[in-house]
């Protein structure tokens, strides 16, 4: 056996164990969504799909499910707006202010979530947005602004500057060059953005929890719960069902990228 | 009618543009010519809004332009890389400027197939610009610029990025093009042969300030600055003393030699310089009869260039570049060859020597 052989399989066996160690513990909760047990473990006389009937028989968990969707898309609509406009803003107007927008834009990843979820708290309670689906939508759309902000700056950043010149000179003024030509040359940038802001807001447990508690109840935080107080194996199946969710959309995200940017 | 009065642009302490003053007349065709850096695009922007400029104004038909922003100056632009919309078809980047000032669809389609047939793209409405290629792309951009009957068309170096064929091509297209719209263009070049086949005028700027402009004939037979000379193709430059003046004759000490130069030129001073093209220079063999200016020297090199062959001889008064018809009876004059070199007096233009001196070497 040749020297290169042996390193190759050394190599291969590296990355192998590499991944496992990473995707192990995401694929352990699939054995245990169809256990047959009564708690959270895995499965002991054979596999079950009774948990996830429960799952979709369970008023609560579908009532979560809206939750998060709603919540999810209207504080991915939020980001997206702010997001761009930003980013666009940004792009367009050379001068020292833009510096600083882009910072308030990035400061929501920079930003430990749990402080900022104490001063969503504080501030929540003075506003009366304490436990209300607009507070968590508002919540959720500023942490995922970063995401759309950062990918909306990457895809105009290969845009060339001399396309806002042009539509200018046809007539179009700022606003109406950044819906007309701005806009529809920064899709992949945007798409890309709206899926990070979307699993942003899907799995966001950390702020939730703080200005959250009996109306407001996302899907994460009811897995939460769920865990702290009956270890139901239905906890399983719903993060299993997260999970493909979440790759679906990945994937889609992944799509969008290769996308020619035009028609 | 378009007018530059004193505009000024710096950056810094580097002046992109110094004083510059320029009057476009309604219709015409005006080139604005100069080597990379000149300021050329920093004008160019500035008439159409883009760049703020320091001093001066900038005004059509008497007003001014600076409170107008660039969406209202209505002025179509083809930008050097031509700037089409990616997202678009060609049929929708030609509509683009009409939709923006919201005309009736009918309309709209109308004055979009008027102006693909203007550029001869009418099969090609349903391309995406990637799709075309960079001749089609640049007829795309003037069909865009052209379909909303701008008050002026602003061309930055439309043609630079073709290869020479195509470009000599476009040049014709675009002349015709400009015949047929009657529209005021003001086009950005640093190619000289582009500039004197299509305008009707030219300002050549040189490092932000405007040397001279003219329209190609004048400006070709009389510069008024040694650069303005060697911009516009190859020049020889003598210097001489002004000797006397003798009706419209004035007589010229270069040299050991008195040559005689009549009526062209403004030079005041007694230092003047001669700027002389090459091919206004006759070439004859040692000994032959020629007439008053005649300078005697040694073939130092030939080239030949097809329809012509530059010879450069060193004569008694320097080294001058001459220039012949390839078809000339004293056809091939060799290196080492005894020449009599000759011009008639109104072949120079005399230039003083403070002008002169601007750019250093000669062609
Ligand atoms: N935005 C800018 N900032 C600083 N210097 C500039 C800027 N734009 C142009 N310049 C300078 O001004 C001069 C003229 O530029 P430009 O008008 O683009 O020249 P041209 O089009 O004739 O090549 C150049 O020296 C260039 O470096
Ligand atoms: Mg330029």
């Amino acid at each position: 056996m040749n020297r290169r052989f042996l390193q190759v399989v050394i190599l291969r066996g590296a990355v192998v164990a590499a991944l496992t160690y990473l995707i192990l513990p995401l694929l352990i909760i699939l054995p245990v969504s169809l256990t047959d047990q009564r708690m959270l473990a895995l499965p002991v006389n054979g596999l079950s799909l009774q948990h996830y009937a429960a799952v979709i028989q369970s008023e609560e968990w579908l009532s979560s499910t809206w939750q998060s969707l709603v919540i999810g898309i209207a504080s991915t609509v939020l980001a997206v707006v702010i997001g761009v406009a930003s980013a666009i803003g940004c792009k367009l107007v050379d001068s020292g202010r833009a510096g600083l927008v882009r910072i308030l834009n990035l400061l929501p990843i920079v930003i430990p979530s749990i402080i900022y979820a104490l001063g969503a708290y504080r501030f929540y309670v003075e506003v009366a947005l304490l436990d209300t689906m607009a507070g968590v939508i508002l919540a959720h759309a500023v942490g995922a602004i970063p995401f759309v902000f950062i990918a909306a700056s990457a895809s105009l950043e290969q845009l060339d500057l001399s396309l806002v010149r042009a539509a200018q000179s046809l007539g179009a003024g700022l606003i109406r060059t950044a819906i007309f030509v701005l806009v529809p040359n920064m899709k992949a940038g945007i798409v890309s953005g709206a899926i990070f802001a979307f699993l942003h807001s899907w799995d966001e447990i950390v702020v939730t929890l703080f200005i959250s508690s009996r109306t407001v109840h996302t899907l994460p935080r009811k897995m939460w719960e769920g865990l702290n107080e009956n270890l139901d194996p239905v906890i399983a199946c719903v993060a299993v069902a997260l999970l493909l969710f979440t790759l679906i959309l990945l994937l889609i995200e992944q799509k969008v990228k290769r996308m020619p940017p035009a028609g | 009618m378009l007018e530059v009065v004193n505009l000024t642009k710096r950056y810094g302490e580097s002046y992109a543009l110094n004083d510059v003053s320029l009057s476009i007349e309604q219709g015409t065709f005006t080139t604005i010519l100069g080597p990379s850096g000149s300021g050329k695009s920093t004008l160019l922007m500035s008439i159409a809004g883009f760049v703020d400029p320091t001093a001066g104004d900038i005004r059509l038909n008497g007003r001014s332009l600076l409170p107008v922003p660039p969406e209202r100056r209505n002025f179509g632009i083809v930008f050097q890389g031509y700037a089409l919309f990616p997202h678009l078809s060609v049929r929708d980047n030609v509509a683009f400027p009409l939709r923006m000032r919201r005309l009736s669809s009918a309309e709209t389609e109308r004055r979009v197939s008027e102006a693909l047939a203007l550029v001869q793209l009418q099969d090609y409405a349903d391309r995406f610009p990637r799709q075309l290629s960079g001749g089609q792309q640049q007829r795309v951009a003037l069909a865009r610029a052209l379909v909303f009957k701008p008050a002026l068309v602003l061309l930055d170096e439309p043609l630079s990025a073709l290869d020479k064929g195509l470009r000599e091509a476009l040049r014709g297209e675009l002349r015709r093009l400009h015949r047929k719209v009657g529209m005021t263009f003001v086009l950005v070049t640093h190619d000289q042969d582009e500039a004197l086949e299509l305008s009707d005028r030219v300002a050549i700027i040189n490092k932000g300030r405007l040397e001279q402009c003219d329209d190609p004939v004048t400006l070709y037979n009389a510069p008024k600055t040694r650069f303005v000379a060697e911009f516009l193709g190859k020049s020889n430059f003598i210097p001489v003393r002004k000797l006397g003046v003798d009706g419209a004759v004035v007589r010229l000490q270069a040299g050991g030699v008195v040559l005689e130069h009549e009526q062209a030129g403004d030079a005041t001073g007694a230092e003047a310089v001669l700027v002389l093209r090459p091919e206004r220079i006759q070439i004859a063999p040692e000994g032959a009869p020629v007439g008053p200016n005649a300078v005697r020297g040694v073939v130092e090199e030939t080239s030949f260039r097809g329809a012509e062959i530059s010879v450069t001889v060193r004569t008694e008064i320097g080294t001058l570049l001459a220039r012949a018809p390839s078809a000339h009876p004293f056809v091939r004059p060799a290196p080492g060859d005894r020449v009599v070199l000759h011009w008639m007096r109104k072949a120079g233009y005399l230039l003083d020597s403070a002008d002169g001196t601007e750019a250093a070497g000669s062609g």
